[in-house]
């Protein structure tokens, strides 16, 4: 026997007592330039992506970005146009949907209207198992849904039929039915998104409790990027079919890769503004409004004459002229609306824009004591490390010197 | 409204209202009066048309039909005798009028497992290409036979049936199948007109069990995919108890068309074929009979009373079915 070969049978041996101790049973996902086209239309285009075992994996997205069909295709609800899909080493494209060992919760729940709680869980099980007798495997059903009702605290409802139940009763029987097979990959496709907002914040921290309990390799879509920064391990932002960054929450905050992610990512996003530039001695000036103190002007001069700057509304505040500092971004602007919201405000200000070019609206958000009205001329600054600069036509993020070090 | 509510709920408001009743400005409760007394005249004023053709051609004849079955009645004769239960103990006694029951009977009990059977096949194979490019083509095929006329149709189907050079024997013989008398023949001439009239009535069904599939959530049928049930586990788990109110419209439907049967079967086995239903009556349904009785032999009030057995048995079993439905139907 070779040395690989008896690895691979080591390894499924490590699998088969796992799974007969009933031990965390997990899988690794990983995607090959997978594709979904729709006649001439490219729904999801080359996506790579791997899902290590164990990790939770959100796929962020606007509506319309490929994020779900992905899933489905991961799920076998949708073949493959072209790419691979692996879970663990086993190639998955040809394999239905039975084979696949996946749990999937739907944004609609999609419970059985016409069977109870208990069969809705048991539907899955009885289609699994066909060792023993007829009792035996009766009782080790029921066992098994129990055990998973208990787990989500649904063990009362059981005898009801779905119309019986609240929204979140339903949302938690659709885990459970996805969860009592215990599947080696759990697929969620935007499953809070029917909720109200208060159940919508109590069933994320739910899922993350879950989570931590089964430890199942899961991919989850949606488009709020609450339950993404919250619930991942890692996001995959989508945007038109492609992916645009991989990485964890921090990393699409504080370096998102591109003005998409930058913008999508944050509550509200970042602001984003494009201009010429020009360098004056040890500051860079966009527009009439914007400078930019810095002292590495050799960075900037490589690039084109047009760039997009960033900040995010939380790293602006207030400063008087005689404040201004030797480096960081300085923007001058009037203030159009202030929204109050009890532990900050956030200003809505408009800067003036050179001749001809389309006036730019950014936010702020400020302290809630900050005595900004309507109207006012205000002088906003935010620290080098966090600015971000962005091509103008790509799009694409330009590392500078001050966002390397401050991270580093 | 909820002025005179208030008023006549507490006792002295009541009293008020008494008061007032007979002094000169209406009290609110009058008013209310009037405007649903109007309300009233204008609705019955609308229905008024629809109404009157209604009564004239249905419910008229049907009591008049009610009133001759206790009578000896004919349509050209003026010696009308009041007979009481006369007619319907004759028919007790017409041991051809039994037999029609008994044909009417395997006729609904065929018809109604087949019409399902089919129907549902044809929907579920045609679901897939209904969302094909040329899917409309083939609804329209499978719907077209149930415009075409009856008797035209029946027509062609003689065609087909005919012994010597009919194509349902040319095709059994091609199978190497004995070839069969089928009209001509006395236990051929009813599964025949059964056929015709499953090729002319199916396409109905097909497009009314398609609007039902078309119901049942492509999510459910997935997530069964994934909990790992295969084709047949799905259909007998999650799309046939889905379907179930759609299956039951369709029986309902089939039991009413099977008991009133007669354009076909008087096309295809009556009139110039004997005038009676068949070789030795073998096709003679209640319905049939119903008009021969009638029609051929001028027993109105005989034909009457067996058409009032027909619609108490439609009845009985149509409160039957429903009873059932409460059980195996799921309404969502």
């Amino acid at each position: 026997m070779t040395w690989n070969a008896s690895l691979v049978h080591l390894r499924g041996w490590c699998v088969q007592l796992a799974r007969s101790n009933e031990e965390k049973c997990v899988s690794r996902v990983e995607l090959r330039k997978m594709s979904k086209q729709f006649g001439e239309r490219t729904v999801v285009n080359e996506v790579d992506l791997v899902a290590e075992q164990g990790e939770v994996v959100v796929l962020l997205g606007p509506s319309g970005c490929g994020k779900t069909s992905t899933l489905r295709m991961i799920a076998g609800l949708e073949s493959i146009t072209y790419g691979e899909l692996y879970f663990d080493d086993r190639l998955m494209n040809a394999e239905p949907p039975d084979r696949r060992s996946i749990g999937m919760v739907f944004q609609n729940y999609a419970l059985y209207p016409h069977m109870s709680v208990f069969d809705n869980l048991a539907f899955g099980l009885e289609s699994q198992s066909k060792t023993g007798t007829r009792s035996e495997r009766r009782k080790s059903i029921s066992e098994r849904v129990t055990e998973t009702a208990e787990l989500l605290e649904i063990g009362h409802l059981l005898h009801q039929r779905p119309r019986q139940l609240s929204g979140g009763q339903r949302q938690r029987v659709s885990l459970g039915r996805a969860l009592v097979r215990k599947p080696d990959v759990f697929l969620m496709d935007e499953p809070l998104s029917n909720l109200d907002a208060n159940l919508r914040d109590r069933m994320r921290m739910e899922l993350a409790r879950l989570h931590q309990v089964h430890g199942i390799t899961t991919l989850y879509v949606t488009h709020d990027q609450g339950e993404a920064l919250t619930l991942a391990d890692r996001i995959v932002v989508m945007n038109q079919g492609s992916v645009c960054q991989i990485g964890t929450p921090s990393d699409l905050y504080d370096q998102p890769s591109s003005s998409f992610v930058a913008n999508f990512i944050g509550m509200p996003g970042m602001n984003l503004w494009t201009s010429q530039w020009e360098s004056k001695g040890t500051r860079i000036q966009c527009g009439p409004a914007t400078t930019l103190h810095t002292d590495f002007r050799d960075v900037l001069a490589t690039q084109s004459r047009s760039i997009t700057i960033g900040v995010r509304p939380e790293h602006l505040h207030l400063i008087r002229s005689e404040q201004i500092e030797s480096s960081g971004l300085t923007a001058q602007c009037r203030v159009d609306l202030v929204e109050r919201l009890g532990s900050h405000l956030l200003a809505h200000c408009t800067m003036e824009a050179e001749a001809g070019a389309i006036q730019t609206s950014f936010v702020a958000r400020l302290d809630s004591e900050s005595q900004v009205e309507r109207g006012d001329y205000l002088l906003l600054a935010a620290p080098l490390h966090r600015v971000h600069l962005f091509d103008a036509e790509s799009g694409d993020r330009i590392e500078h010197f001050s966002s390397v070090a401050a991270l580093a | 409204m909820t002025i005179t509510k208030l008023v006549s709920n507490d006792p002295e408001g009541a009293h008020i209202t008494h008061l007032n009743s007979g002094t000169k400005p209406p009290t609110p409760s009058l008013i209310a009066w009037a405007r649903k007394a109007k309300d009233r005249l204008v609705a019955y004023g609308l229905l008024f048309p629809a109404m009157s053709v209604f009564v004239v051609f249905f419910y008229l004849p049907a009591a008049f039909l009610l009133y001759i079955s206790f009578f000896h009645w004919g349509i050209l004769s003026s010696a009308t005798k009041f007979v009481g239960l006369a007619n319907f103990r004759t028919l007790i006694h017409q041991p051809l009028f039994l037999k029609s029951l008994e044909t009417s009977g395997y006729y609904t009990l065929v018809m109604i497992p087949a019409t399902v059977m089919l129907a549902l096949g044809i929907a579920l194979i045609l679901k897939e290409a209904v969302t094909a490019r040329r899917g409309g083509i083939w609804r329209a095929a499978v719907f077209l036979p149930h415009v075409t006329p009856v008797v035209a149709t029946s027509i062609i189907w003689i065609w087909i049936f005919n012994p010597q050079f009919g194509l349902a024997n040319f095709l059994l013989k091609a199978i190497h199948l004995p070839a069969l008398g089928w009209l001509e023949s006395v236990h051929w001439a009813l599964p025949a007109v059964m056929i015709d009239t499953l090729w002319h009535s199916l396409g109905l069904y097909v497009i009314i069990f398609l609007a039902g599939l078309a119901n049942v959530p492509r999510e459910l049928v997935e997530v069964a995919q994934l909990d790992g049930a295969k084709r047949g586990r799905i259909f007998r788990r999650i799309i046939w108890p889905l379907l179930s109110p759609t299956t039951f419209f369709v029986v309902i439907l089939a039991t009413v068309n099977s008991w009133q049967a007669f354009s076909q079967i008087y096309t295809m086995t009556g009139g110039p074929h004997g005038g009676a239903g068949g070789p030795a009556f073998s096709t003679t349904t209640d319905a049939l009979l119903v008009y021969q009785t009638a029609f051929i032999y001028d027993h109105f009030s005989l034909a009457a009373a067996m058409s009032l057995v027909l619609f108490a048995i439609i009845l009985l079993l149509t409160f039957l079915q429903k009873r059932i439905s409460n059980r195996v139907v799921f309404y969502r």
